[in-house]
């Protein structure tokens, strides 16, 4: 075997051990077989370069969002069909319910429709999920339309198909002291049935998914933030206007919780548990 | 196709199956460097270059799978931007000017190198890609090229290897490399 013929076995791998470092040795030794040893490493870094650009090269062709961009159009996807089912529902809602006939003397403002839930959503399957979900809680509101004077018209993503668990305060023993708080104003029927009241809008209610705030609310200039998953059930905000101020009320899941205007804190939601107010609020909604 | 299917395909030499698997994981491994003190570009090279050493391993069938394919590539990814990040911190720190007149003249080279193997007809790139860097066999090498055997494949290899040595030394001596 020449030594042309030992070096392009050494590089084809086709010397055994032993012949190898036989070889390096003379490499070492001999400088024209460096030479000529040098020259066939080069070729074979070469080929091995070539091969590995081009597999980075066609790899690079591979249309891969970037994270960035995929946060965003999972974003934008998410908003735009939250924009196009709250105008659905919204259109739907317009021309099949009737106004909700209230008391000459006060005003009660319903508000249904959180106006944004900030999640970022899991995948595209997950959103085109979430509106087949919305589809069939639509004909589920159709049917209960009778009973119900008011209509979700807005849902965002449903991460669990079973629905969430929402953990409702035990309001026996509430933190902090605030069960004083709560009970002084929900034990006020009275006070809101003579009411003289007057018109009043809320204009900002915001849904957010918070890992510490599993059923919270906050209101905070003029704006209230619900905390947690109300995805499940449509949910009311009502606002009653009474001698002693603005009475603030969250209906979901059938029961009312009470929402205190002067305390910007996030605070956990409330129930009402006074019969007589639950009775006088189930008659104003 | 299942996890089993797709790396079947790529010890086969199936670049296709290699592009699922690259878009795949691309977000998991572009997160791990850029969660890493790194740059989106910066993720995709090292990404890239650690989806190159998973092809080169399977396909030359030096790689037995005990994990799955993303741990795999995860662990070379990680391996890889550690060693960047260790280039980056020495290269901030040493004397480069003797080194690079060599870097200089070893990337002359490469690059003429380069530029003779994309000359070759289609089939010599190929044989010579596929068995040096591929690591293919001369039976794999003559299903995927199509020849009719090994002995073909054989020969066709030797031949342009023989070719290329040529080109290459021709432009070498036109340059002094050959010293």
């Amino acid at each position: 075997m020449t030594n042309s013929e030992r070096i392009e076995a050494y590089f084809n791998n086709e010397l055994s051990e032993t012949e190898n470092q036989q070889l390096l040795q003379d490499v070492d030794s001999d400088p024209s077989l460096k030479t000529e040893f040098k020259f066939q490493q080069e070729v074979v870094d070469g080929i091995k370069a070539y091969r590995k650009q081009e597999l980075i090269a066609n790899l690079d062709k591979i249309q891969v969002a970037s994270v960035g961009q995929s946060v965003l159009i999972k974003t934008l996807t998410a908003v735009g069909i939250a924009t196009v089912v709250g105008i659905g529902g919204y259109m739907w809602y317009s021309n099949t319910s009737p106004e909700p006939s209230l008391p000459q003397n006060q005003e009660v403002v319903i508000t249904t429709q959180p106006e944004s839930v900030e999640e970022e959503p899991e995948s595209t399957e997950d959103i085109l999920a979430s509106a087949a979900q919305e589809d069939g809680q639509k004909s589920q509101s159709e049917r209960e339309k009778a009973t119900l004077r008011k209509k979700p018209v807005e849902k965002a993503k449903d991460s669990e198909k079973e629905g969430p668990v929402i953990p409702i305060p035990d309001v026996t023993e509430p933190d902090n002291g605030q069960s004083e708080d709560s009970t002084n104003e929900i034990s006020a029927p009275e006070a809101m049935a003579s009411a003289d009241v007057a018109l009043s809008t809320r204009t900002d209610v915001e849904v957010k998914l918070s890992k510490k705030y599993k059923f919270h609310y906050q209101i905070k200039g003029g704006g209230l933030t619900l905390y947690g998953d109300f995805k499940e059930e449509p949910f009311e905000v009502l606002e009653i206007k009474t001698n002693e101020g603005i009475k603030t009320y969250l209906f979901y899941k059938d029961k009312f919780y009470s929402l205190k205007q002067y305390n910007e804190d996030i605070n956990p939601l409330v129930l009402v548990a006074d019969r007589r107010l639950i009775k006088e609020l189930q008659k104003r909604r | 196709m299942t996890e089993q299917e797709l790396f079947a395909r790529i010890c086969q030499g199936d670049e296709q199956a290699l592009e699922v698997i690259y878009q795949k994981y691309y977000r998991m491994m572009v997160r791990l460097v850029t969660s890493n003190s790194g740059t989106e570009q910066e993720a995709k090279d090292v990404y890239q270059e650690a989806v190159v050493v998973f092809w080169q391993k399977a396909t030359s069938g030096n790689l037995v799978l005990t994990s799955k394919m993303s741990t795999y590539i995860y662990s070379i990814c990680l391996n890889l931007w550690r060693k960047e990040l260790d280039r980056k911190s020495r290269l901030s720190n040493e004397e480069k000017d003797g080194i690079e007149y060599q870097e200089q003249d070893k990337a002359e080279r490469a690059r003429i190198i380069h530029e003779i193997i994309d000359k070759l007809d289609d089939t010599c790139k190929k044989v010579l890609t596929y068995y040096y860097f591929d690591g293919m066999s001369m039976k794999e090498i003559a299903e995927k090229v199509g020849f009719a055997n090994t002995d073909t494949t054989k020969t066709k290899k030797y031949k342009c290897k023989k070719k290329l040595n040529e080109l290459i030394r021709s432009v070498y001596s036109e340059h002094d490399f050959l010293d």
